[in-house]
């Protein structure tokens, strides 16, 4: 009987040794310290393979999922900054635009006229209502040196900045609290 | 009960995406050692898993229960793992080379004339560890798929694409890796000798 092969011995332990061979690489084993030894050694060798894991981080599992479904992962906070920002920017803007054709038309009846087709515009649609009014500001506030004096357009100037202030609040911090990657 | 990873899969499938967390929570942290094994980077392994969850979940529609999702899975995380490892250069499980071992016939004498090697179990682990960090990712990773994930052969040369000669062969190199580390350090040269 030939003495087991360290092939032979790995198939042992792994159990996957032909039946034939495994009575005779078993017989040996009792007798002999020395295929203890090494039986004990490949075992202990797979017990460690097998017991040693690495975790990846915490947030892991909530990052795939935000790249899987990233809207039903923002977070409340996130939404409710995203929302209250894009609406009260929205909102700013109109004030400011309606300030503006009411202080600068030259006669009411005329600026509700035009306030009133500026609305409708826009709820026809954003672009379209945003070059007519751009259109309209435009032909009421020239020379922009005059303007720049004038009260409204220092109303703009601030709904303009705080608008831009909101749009960056929104960009940063929203994003800050939303779980990316 | 816990739920098998077919029925979190159905549940997914039938709009439940959110159990795909489950799915995630459940494989994470072999695929993350295994990753870690190829790749010896836990940055990199946590990148390639990310990346090969994501791409698992779009591929689900598509899963035909042919084989169990580990193994499936395993196949997209080692694909991954060795498009990363050959953007970095290593084409282990590229080339192709006579990977016949002499050492597979080694008779390991069973007289007890050989001097006896005590192992302290924390400096046999230690040495693993180490060894396991230095071997080739084409070794490392079908061991660990051996040991860790408990694959079979055929489960391997599913994953891997490689014949059976290989897998076992690959898998005999890394434990007899293993096997001359531990010898080396607890062993005198005369032990060494017999390797």
């Amino acid at each position: 009987m030939n003495d087991p092969t360290i092939q032979e011995l790995m198939e042992y332990v792994d159990g996957t040794l032909e039946q034939s061979r495994y009575r005779e690489v078993e017989s040996m084993i009792a007798r002999s310290k020395n295929l203890r030894k090494e039986i004990e050694m490949l075992g202990a060798m797979r017990t460690v393979v097998h017991s040693e894991r690495f975790s990846p981080s915490k947030k892991f599992t909530a990052e795939i999922m935000n790249e899987i479904m990233p809207q039903q992962n923002e977070s409340f906070w996130f939404r409710l900054v995203k929302n209250s920002s894009n609406v009260f920017a929205m909102g700013v803007v109109l004030t400011l635009i309606a300030i503006v054709l009411v202080s600068s038309s030259p006669s009411s009846s005329a600026t509700a006229n035009q306030l009133s087709t500026a609305f409708n515009t826009f709820s026809d649609g954003y672009n379209a209502a945003f070059s007519r009014i751009a259109s309209f500001v435009q032909e009421y506030t020239r020379p922009i040196d005059g303007i720049m004096k004038t009260s409204f357009a220092k109303i703009l100037f601030i709904g303009l900045f705080i608008f831009a202030l909101y749009a960056v609040i929104d960009e940063i911090f929203g994003k800050r609290m939303m779980i990316r990657r | 009960m816990k739920n098998s990873d077919q029925d979190i899969i159905r549940r997914v499938l039938a709009g439940e995406q959110k159990a795909y967390a489950e799915l995630i929570d459940r494989h994470k942290e072999k695929a993350m050692t295994f990753a870690v094994r190829m790749l010896k980077n836990r940055f990199d392994a946590e990148e390639a898993l990310q990346d090969a969850f994501i791409r698992a979940f779009k591929a689900l529609p598509g899963f035909e229960w042919k084989s169990s999702f580990s193994t499936w899975f395993y196949r997209i995380v080692f694909n991954v793992c060795s498009t990363a490892l050959g953007k970095k250069g290593d084409t282990t499980f590229i080339s192709i080379q006579d990977e016949s071992d002499d050492r597979l016939s080694l008779e390991i004498p069973s007289t007890d004339d050989e001097p006896d090697v005590e192992f302290d179990q924390k400096e046999f682990s230690a040495i693993i560890r180490q060894e396991i960090e230095k071997m080739d990712a084409g070794y490392s990773a079908i061991l660990t798929m051996f040991f860790l994930q408990e694959m079979s052969y055929e489960e391997i040369m599913s994953v891997t694409g490689l014949p059976l000669g290989t897998v076992k062969n690959r898998l005999f190199r890394a434990r007899t890796q293993l096997r001359t580390a531990v010898l080396r350090h607890f062993s005198d040269e005369k032990m060494l000798e017999r390797i």
